[in-house]
């Protein structure tokens, strides 16, 4: 290869083909400057005398890029172009390593809403793709449908086809048996992410001892009895754990177990439970608050018990308020039923998502005069001054979802409100945004907590993580003592200096009170929805305060009734604050991009 | 801000911020290892990129200098097409031959973010288009024969939109 000594002189090069004398001419471009040795590194690989024609003359990786971006269905499509576009599909296929089974595959829905699949049709994309490492069925209803009826045994074509899968998301299937997981386990024992639903104890004990590299382990739709045993042996790496419901109330025994293994490190569950007792129970959720410290995320799917009704113990209190409420309100909270409180040590906190089971009235009306005639009805979980708390201690918190039942009308409430695909896709968009960016700051050592594109960074003001080892025996110290003693404290920290300012309205519900603090504790909250509950002004003005706020779902919500003249007003006010960007210049837009709020609105009493 | 020279293959010498400069990885790569950090009187030489298209590459880079970095891993990437700019699909507004020149300028470049909005435009397309649709978007010509076509169609059979 030879270098035009015209070069220097800002004209272009020629190319000539002698590879032996590369060495040579490296060295004595070298004397001449460093730019050449650039362009002699370069030129060899890159040359290209005129652009391309057409798409097909794009090399590889364009090609592959822009295949990224396309869904399974249009590839498959592109396959049938040219020769050129069906070598690099199925290259592509071979090399891809993240993608999303799609039902679409390797069925066809007939008429009367059946679904066939096609054995042949699967295996031979399996083999098209031996790369994939996540498989995705639970998210189609039509496969599920097909597997839960279906004799054939995925886990045969899978191990035979797939070399390295690393994530399996299942559901329900009719061949899962101890014979098909061993088989499973044995084909990939490195599995790192599991959803499955099972119907006997012992696939739980085979699937826990068997894959020791789950971080992920989903069996939300499972239906076990007494499998809390099982739980002591989670493994090591189990970060996410979303158990299946709890049929015979034993979630203290679960907690325990989990407790008493590897599960203590737990960052994400998700728990379903019902309340029987509302003093006893609220032990528990003291327990999680100072055993599981590392939670990163909580979700909470609450009902209660036929025996029991929350009304009966909560209208005392809510009596209790209203008679003190020109005084502080956290004078008063100590006297009040806190039922999740304990959750407020969960200092490491950033999603928290609580559900509650609705219970309707029918013949509930929501005015003055009825009142009284509706003093029976169910009150909300979550209206008491846990809240409160638990936003002064999580003072991470980037996600906050309440979905409460103060709405006790059936109508009060939006229909088709709880799948909604869309929110969940924002909402996965922004969150992992912000877990992307905790992971890319801890692995380099340092301990911020911001946004992936927020300049500034927070520093973390107490709450340093100890090592594994420290934490999880302190835990367990702890929890042997909480157990020995039955004692638990309830108490709340003090150790937050900041005070409220509390307005002189009188508050007709607790809810309206707790979120009416947003903007005060949680000013880093990147997403709210709230469903059922009953909000005023103040809670609207904490709202319009959330400076980052990028996605808001109000459904089914309430108003305070002794405000309902200057409501619409605050609302007004809300949506005018939130929709600002909406009028700014392209480039004003390009600097706040990213916090725009995404305003989703359902069954607004006011609209 | 420092700047720096960039000379396309045709000769043509630009000036550029160095920050802009940098969005490139293949060029940061070049500047570091190097230690260059403002202009010495050389131009670098990017071979593979004509004046027009290099024109079009500092214009883009420009705009979008403060942009946050662009995931590296697929993991991380948003699959999204519907999330091009106004201003970036203006930008792309430009017969297919030289869209495809500024994708594998991109590409040479390492510049991910015009890669990846380059690829999206395409992408789009593409999508939800039959193959003789797209054939005849991109000027492709069928060069399968009959057997072959029939294979393929028979592989797909089970996957196509029915």
């Amino acid at each position: 290869m030879l270098l035009n000594p015209d070069y220097h002189k800002g004209t272009n090069i020629t190319m000539a083909s002698s590879s032996s004398s590369f060495s040579m001419d490296l060295l004595s471009s070298m004397i001449w400057s460093p730019y050449q040795t650039i362009q002699q590194a370069v030129l060899p690989f890159y040359h290209r005398s005129s652009g391309p024609s057409t798409i097909i003359d794009l090399n590889d990786n364009c090609l592959w890029t822009i295949y990224y971006y396309l869904d399974f269905d249009d590839l498959v499509r592109c396959r049938r172009v040219s020769r050129r576009f069906l070598s690099t599909v199925n290259d592509y296929f071979k090399l891809m390593k993240n993608f999303y089974y799609d039902c679409h595959m390797n069925g066809v829905r007939l008429r009367h809403g059946q679904y066939q699949f096609n054995i042949c049709s699967f295996e031979f994309w399996l083999e098209h793709m031996p790369s994939i490492r996540r498989l995705r069925f639970e998210q189609c209803h039509m496969m599920r449908n097909a597997l839960a009826h279906c004799q054939f045994n995925l886990f045969d074509s899978i191990s035979a086809f797939i070399t390295d899968l690393k994530e399996l998301h299942l559901g329900r299937a009719l061949f899962i048996n101890q014979h098909s997981l061993s088989q499973l386990i044995h084909a990939f024992p490195l599995l790192t992410h599991l959803t499955i639903t099972i119907y006997d104890e012992h696939l739980l004990s085979q699937i826990i001892s068997g894959f020791q590299h789950l971080y992920y382990l989903n069996l939300d739709e499972s239906i076990l009895y007494h499998y809390s045993p099982s739980l002591r042996n989670l493994p090591p790496s189990i970060r996410v754990l979303i158990p299946p419901i709890d049929l015979k109330n034993e979630k203290s025994q679960i907690l325990k177990s989990i407790c008493d293994g590897h599960g203590i490190k737990l960052e994400r569950l998700e728990i379903r439970a019902t309340i029987h007792n509302i003093n006893d129970d609220r032990h528990y959720f003291d327990l999680i608050g100072q055993i599981l410290v590392k939670l990163q995320w909580l979700q909470l799917d609450l009902s209660c018990a036929s025996l029991f009704n929350p009304q009966f113990t909560l209208d005392g209190h809510q009596q209790e308020i209203n008679n003190n409420y020109r005084d502080d309100y956290e004078s008063n909270s100590n006297g009040c039923l806190n039922l999740i409180s304990g959750l407020h040590r969960l200092v490491n906190l950033r999603v928290l998502i609580l559900k509650e089971k609705d219970y309707f009235d029918d013949n509930y009306h929501d005015d003055e005069e009825s009142t009284i005639s509706n003093s029976n009805r169910c009150r909300s979980l979550f209206d008491d001054f846990s809240m409160l708390k638990i936003f002064k201690g999580c003072s991470k918190l980037i996600m906050l979802s309440i979905s409460s039942s103060l709405c006790c009308n059936r109508n009060d409430y939006a229909r088709y409100t709880m799948n909604r695909k869309q929110d969940d896709q924002n909402i996965n968009r922004i969150l992992n945004r912000c877990f992307r960016k905790q992971q890319m700051v801890d692995e380099d050592g340092n301990i911020f907590d911001c946004d992936i594109y927020d300049d500034e960074a927070i520093n973390h003001s107490s709450h340093h993580m100890k090592n594994d080892n420290d934490s999880i025996d302190g835990c367990r110290s702890t929890l042997k003592e909480l157990i020995a003693e039955q004692n638990l404290d309830s108490g709340f920290d003090n150790n937050n200096d900041q005070s409220i300012s509390v307005s002189k309205l009188v508050p007709n519900s607790i809810s309206d009170h707790s979120l009416s603090t947003l903007d005060q504790y949680l000013p880093n909250l990147r997403i709210l929805r709230l469903r059922g509950v009953r909000i005023g002004q103040r809670s609207l003005l904490a709202i319009q305060n959330l400076e980052r706020l990028q996605f808001l779902r109000l459904d089914s919500i309430r108003f305070n009734r002794n405000e309902k003249s200057s409501i619409k007003e605050s609302f007004s006010e809300l949506m005018r604050t939130l929709t600002s960007d909406m009028y700014q210049s392209d480039e004003q837009y390009q600097q706040n991009r990213q916090h725009r709020t995404s305003i989703h609105l359902t069954n607004i009493p006011l609209i | 801000m420092p700047n720096i020279k960039l000379q396309s293959s045709d000769g043509e010498i630009f000036e550029v911020d160095v920050e802009v400069a940098r969005m490139s990885n293949t060029l940061r790569t070049m500047l570091d290892d190097l230690g260059i950090e403002e202009d010495d009187g050389e131009p670098i030489p990017v071979q593979n990129v004509n004046s027009a298209i290099l024109r079009k590459v500092i214009q883009w880079a420009t705009y979008h200098k403060n942009d946050p970095p662009t995931p590296e891993d697929d993991d991380a990437r948003e699959k999204r097409t519907d999330d091009i700019s106004s201003w970036d699909a203006d930008f792309l507004k430009v017969d297919q031959g030289t869209l495809f020149e500024i994708i594998l300028a991109a590409n040479y470049l390492d510049i991910k973010g015009l890669l990846d909005v380059t690829c999206k435009t395409v992408a789009n397309m593409i999508r939800g288009k039959t193959p003789e649709e797209i054939r005849k978007t991109f000027n492709i010509k069928n060069d399968f024969t009959p057997q072959e076509e029939e294979q393929i169609r028979r592989e797909n059979e089970w996957c196509e939109e029915k």
